[in-house]
């Protein structure tokens, strides 16, 4: 085998278009997503990078009159095809969204639930979940807790705990909608710090409406305006020399 | 800066509390009477005695035998044709023209009256399928009567459950069922379980559907099974109030604090049920 990780993207989309009834959310993107590299995804709000986000793990379906055209390949097979189980997809990309959700339950249930429902070995379990939460970093404030309420955690414990149980599913592929978005600074640097170990593990997608942020934890960061997509490259040539005027003018704060 | 005087502030204010006070008030006029008449002939004879044409040894047992006959089956045809009828609406139903027609029918449906239900019960359940005047027949007009009820409080508290419970179960990889059983439906249940209690609260408080379709008012046995004929509270009372002897009115007045005692039980059921599905989630 060749050591293809890096020349292949895990993720890829080819010309998609996302239209709800007759608005066009996001319009003619191909973007290419690698393994162990953070894509951050910036732009104006409304500008359809969420909506493009959602389309990449099927979260779009819930919409009614969504209407796709063009390809999303996940290790090169269309999620779009009728064959593709939406259910079964999500659990190889997994998502972490804008507000902390955790469930109404206890912290290990709040973890247990989904490998359950996938039929994970029960003995596995005690061991997944202490994992998930390490890799969270999250097991040292919670450990001596796991079976009081999620609900009892702070903002920022609990979209860490939601990371957990987004990577408890073992995914390959992390979608992250503006994960800090209601957090604090304090909780915000945690999970960047948080990022940058998972993406070891992981294709990270981030939506960020934060350029700072951007900056700091992506390796590519693709720019949106308007439904379509300006630019993408390596973060540190969009931020430094855009090729498209629009990116520098967003960058340096003329509008946005 | 000077306040301004607003009228409609002052017409809320006032209006809200006469408002209040005089609903209340009527309540508790209302509940003195009936109590101050009726806790004296409250006594285990009362609860264990057939009716009879003697005012005192007149009782309400066969009624509340037939009341709580007429409840638990009601409560078994009702609460999982109402609550699956709710899930089916509200989460499985595409949203189409069809759906929305149902959905306007039903609202209408808790609007009519209950003895138009009695005229139904008693041309469908009694004549056509022959159920005759029995328990079976009343339960199931009853049933018509609730199931609006129960189906607008199930889809009420399903659509009260905010969008990120389910889309975090989505997230994880769970199916659409699986979203609805684990996750829907125990955050929707106290809101479920209130509009459950309440719509058979209403069922035991009724009469109108259950003269209708000829339920006794004179039943001096106990019914053995769901097609023997029966009576329950409310036509007992019924039946007493509209005797001209002043001794009937105060046996009225007992048996309306009996069917307020169960209500009220019922209520109390319902709150304890509640929190305990709170607190099984590991509580707010």
């Amino acid at each position: 085998m060749l050591p293809v990780t890096n020349v292949f993207p895990k993720l890829l989309t080819d010309k998609l278009t996302v239209k709800y009834g007759e608005k066009v959310g996001v319009e003619n993107i191909s973007i290419k997503f690698f393994d162990s590299k953070v894509t951050a995804l910036i732009g104006p709000s409304g500008c359809g990078k969420s909506t493009y986000l959602r389309s990449l793990n099927r979260m779009n379906d819930f919409i009614p009159n969504v209407k796709i055209t063009g390809k999303v390949l996940f290790s090169g097979q269309d999620i779009y095809d009728s064959s593709i189980d939406p259910a079964l997809l999500r659990r190889h990309i997994g998502m972490v969204f804008q507000k902390p959700n955790p469930f109404p339950k206890t912290i290990f249930e709040n973890i247990a639930w989904g490998p359950k429902r996938a039929k994970f070995a029960k003995t596995e379990i005690p061991q997944l979940i202490e994992d998930s939460l390490r890799q969270a970093a999250l097991w040292d404030e919670v450990k001596d807790r796991l079976h009081t309420s999620a609900l009892g955690l702070s903002g920022g414990q609990q979209q860490r705990l939601c990371i957990a149980r987004a990577i408890a599913m073992r995914p390959s592929v992390l979608l992250m909608d503006e994960p800090c978005s209601a957090l604090d600074p304090i909780a915000t640097s945690r999970i960047e710090d948080l990022i940058q170990t998972l993406k070891e593990k992981y294709t990270i997608v981030i939506v960020t409406h934060n350029m700072q942020q951007a900056a700091r934890v992506s390796d590519i960061t693709a720019f949106f305006l308007n439904g379509k997509l300006v630019e993408s490259g390596e973060t540190k040539q969009i931020f430094t020399l855009p090729k498209e005027i629009e990116t520098e003018n967003y960058l340096t704060g003329k509008f946005g | 800066m000077q306040r301004k005087f607003s009228f409609e502030a002052l017409f809320v204010k006032y209006c809200g509390v006469a408002a209040v006070v005089f609903s209340l008030g009527c309540l508790i006029v209302l509940l003195t009477v009936i109590f101050i008449n009726g806790i004296p002939g409250l006594r285990l004879d009362f609860l264990t005695h057939f009716p009879s044409r003697f005012p005192a040894q007149a009782g309400i047992f066969s009624a509340l035998i037939g009341t709580f006959w007429i409840l638990v089956m009601t409560a078994l045809f009702s609460i999982p044709l109402g609550v699956m009828t709710g899930i089916y609406l509200e989460e499985l139903a595409k949203d189409n023209w069809v759906k929305r027609l149902i959905q306007v029918n039903i609202a209408n449906l808790s609007g009519v009256p209950s003895v138009v239900y009695g005229i139904l019960g008693l041309a469908v359940f009694v004549r056509f399928l022959g159920f005759d005047r029995s328990i079976l027949s009343g339960a199931l007009t009853m049933s018509l009567l609730i199931l609006p009820i129960i189906i607008i409080a199930t889809t009420e508290a399903i659509r009260a459950v905010p969008l990120s419970i389910r889309l975090a179960a989505f997230g994880v990889g769970a199916s659409p069922r699986q979203v609805i059983w684990y996750h829907v439906l125990p955050e929707a249940m106290p809101g479920i379980l209130t509009g459950v209690v309440l719509a058979l609260s209403r069922a035991i408080g009724e009469s109108a559907p259950l003269i209708m379709i000829g339920a006794l008012s004179f039943v001096a046995f106990v019914p053995h099974h769901p097609l023997d004929s029966f009576t329950v509270l409310s036509i007992q009372i019924f039946n007493w109030v509209s005797r001209p002897q002043e001794a009937f009115h105060a046996l009225a007045s007992s048996a309306i604090v009996v069917l307020l005692g169960i209500t009220l039980s019922m209520n109390v059921l319902a709150i304890y049920l509640r929190t305990r599905f709170v607190q099984r989630r590991g509580g707010d």
